[in-house]
């Protein structure tokens, strides 16, 4: 069932459609808020939040075709007024995983969430998760489709010579 | 996506989130509604709000985040309140940027819906949003349960605390129809719903010219309905006196009977006058706003028919008729003082010649009876405006091909109407149909039909 079906049930108070989704792209939206946030508890939160908007604003989503642009342009709006402080770094431990990653796969984690500047790290991450094209990524970030692909080449190289460091190493 | 997108995809879907449930929030108690309790700032509001806040300051936050019913306000400002089954508010929304304003920083999340809605009038009349010039309101109602939206509008109603406002209010559904036309014009369900009961009583009035209409316009033209509290202000417009007087003197006739007055909606407010003098009956439409003639028309109660009464006589009574078509069309150029006319069409129907032109930006129709040439009625319209299309034809269809991106079309249409070109075209089995402003290009709306 595609999102916008979901939507339509939870806009007609179906809470079963409501968990039904959540459970789908929870971590699409959380990703996105620890993206922008770099802390797990206020991604979390920013998670809940957004699903709480979901489920009293999916009336409202009727006639446009990008239900998964909608739902991460809201998580947007509510984790840029959740930004607290500019903390420079997040552990990577902080995060409960449901199966714990190989060492390499932490690194790369790590890596992105802490290496990468903020465009950078939200293009990879909505892109890398929900398959977006590029011009729908950038009018969630407001950004140019051209300074989103110039981002999105220059995030994926530094991931990649990290990847060769940590071989090499 | 590369090697390293997908790892990045199986790891971040890796993350374990908590468990979201619903029904376990509700039976907890509402966390979001907690979180996001703010101190009102009380420095900002009316005396009124301020009032209300403080009670909303006290009450505590409802553990029922279920939305059963919604409360729609609608001035210019729109303002959507979404509440709980003990009418306790959860959300408040502005539909427009009016309503972000009139919501400025009160916190009305967790108050009673009718403190709620009392300190948003408040808000709307220290906002200047609601004054003796426009003093309406429309409050909408949405449940699931048609009685218990119509109890809260009735209790809603009952609560509403003002003087010299008038209150149209209304139980709405949330009907796919509506809710459509809500979203394309970018109005609240409740202004749909108003609109379209006028239009029900008036086929000549379009959504589109409705849709931009303040409340306050809307609640003159809706005229008598059950629903509405209190009249709704004129104080903006000349008034039904000074309309009276421009038209008398029009006409210039003083003993009149039959008179009749009511403010009606042609394109602006108008007063629509009609009266009768000296064996003559008078109509007149008057800009409400300026005191200008719209149109007038003037029936000078001449019988078209010689022989009315003469049921034997044939439909085509063309033989009786002794003035020829130049002669009627010379008669009723000379009563307009015309010379130079466009648009030019005659027509004999029932021994009497209907005939139509546009001088001098106006539209001029007549009556004239074919047998004695008198004119037995005539009316001018001022507001007659020469179609001006920048456009031509096929500028408009490239436009409407261009934005389909399509070549190879069939069944293509198109007409000028009201400055703007229709065009329908099919491609395939799908069928567009495009609406071109003639003067600037622009699409004002178009439809794909696949079928």
């Amino acid at each position: 069932m595609e999102v916008s079906n979901y939507l339509e049930r939870i806009a007609m108070n179906d809470i079963e459609a409501f968990n039904e989704l959540y459970n789908l792209i929870n971590n699409n939206v959380y990703s996105f808020a620890l993206s922008i946030l770099k802390n797990n508890e206020d991604a979390l939160d920013v998670t809940q939040e957004v699903f709480i908007t979901i489920y009293h604003n999916a009336f409202k989503y009727q006639n446009q075709n990008k239900p998964m642009a909608w739902i991460l342009t809201i998580t947007k709006n509510i984790a840029y007024n959740k930004i607290k402080s500019n903390k420079k770094t997040i552990n990577v431990d902080e995060i409960e995983f449901i199966s714990k990653p190989n060492h390499d796969d932490k690194i790369l984690i790590e890596y992105l969430l802490n290496n990468l500047n903020d465009d950078e790290r939200n293009i990879v991450i909505l892109h890398a998760m929900n398959g977006f094209k590029f011009h729908e990524i950038a009018k969630i970030l407001d950004l140019k489709i051209t300074t989103t692909l110039s981002k999105y080449h220059r995030a994926i190289k530094k991931l990649k010579e990290l990847t060769k460091e940590e071989k090499n190493e | 996506m590369n090697s390293i997108e997908k790892r990045i995809n199986k790891n971040l879907n890796n993350i374990k989130l908590p468990k979201f449930d619903l029904n376990n929030l509700e039976k907890k108690g509402y966390v979001y509604m907690e979180k996001k309790r703010k101190l009102p700032i009380m420095a900002a509001i009316s005396t009124l709000c301020v009032i209300c806040l403080l009670f909303i300051g006290g009450l505590y936050y409802n553990n029922n985040y279920k939305v059963t019913s919604k409360v729609g306000i609608d001035v210019n400002p729109s303002v959507e309140l979404k509440i709980n089954q003990k009418e306790k508010v959860l959300e408040v929304i502005a539909n427009n940027e009016d309503g972000k304003k009139i919501i400025s920083d009160m916190d009305l999340k967790g108050s009673d819906i009718n403190v709620a809605v009392n300190a948003l009038i408040g808000s709307m009349v220290k906002n200047g949003y609601i004054t003796e010039l426009a003093n309406s309101i429309l409050i909408s109602v949405e449940n699931n349960d048609n009685n218990k939206a119509e109890t809260l509008r009735q209790e809603i109603l009952n609560q509403i605390n003002m003087e010299n406002i008038s209150i149209i209010s209304q139980t709405v559904n949330e009907e796919k129809e509506l809710t459509d036309l809500a979203n394309q014009y970018n109005i609240s369900l409740g202004k749909v719903k108003i609109i379209k009961q006028i239009m029900a009583n008036n086929n000549l009035l379009t959504f589109d010219q409705l849709a931009d209409l303040s409340i306050n316009e809307l609640n003159l033209i809706l005229k008598d309905n059950e629903n509405t509290t209190g009249s709704a202000s004129q104080k903006a417009y000349i008034g039904e006196e000074k309309a009276k007087e421009i038209a008398l003197n029009h006409a210039n006739v003083t003993n009149i009977n039959n008179y009749k007055i009511e403010l009606d909606f042609d394109d602006v407010m108008v007063y629509e006058i009609e009266f009768k003098a000296n064996n003559k009956e008078y109509d007149y439409e008057i800009n409400a706003l300026t005191g200008d003639i719209i149109e007038y028309e003037i029936d000078n109660n001449e019988v078209s028919n010689n022989n009315s009464n003469d049921n034997s006589s044939n439909n085509s009574n063309n033989n009786s008729s002794i003035i020829t078509k130049d002669e009627a069309k010379q008669i009723a150029l000379n009563h307009a003082n015309v010379t130079n006319i466009t648009n030019y069409e005659i027509e004999l129907d029932d021994n009497k010649y209907e005939i139509e032109f546009k001088a001098n930006n106006k539209e001029y129709d007549y009556e004239i009876n074919a047998t004695t040439g008198k004119i037995i009625k005539y009316s001018i319209d001022n507001n007659y405006k020469e179609p001006n299309p920048v456009i031509s034809k096929d500028e408009a269809k490239q436009i409407a091909l261009n934005h389909a991106n399509v070549t190879n079309i069939t069944n293509y249409e198109i007409e000028l109407d009201d400055n703007k070109y229709e065009i329908e075209f099919n491609v395939n089995n799908k069928e567009y149909s495009y609406e071109i402003n003639a003067t600037t290009g622009k699409i004002i709306e178009y439809e794909i039909d696949t079928d």
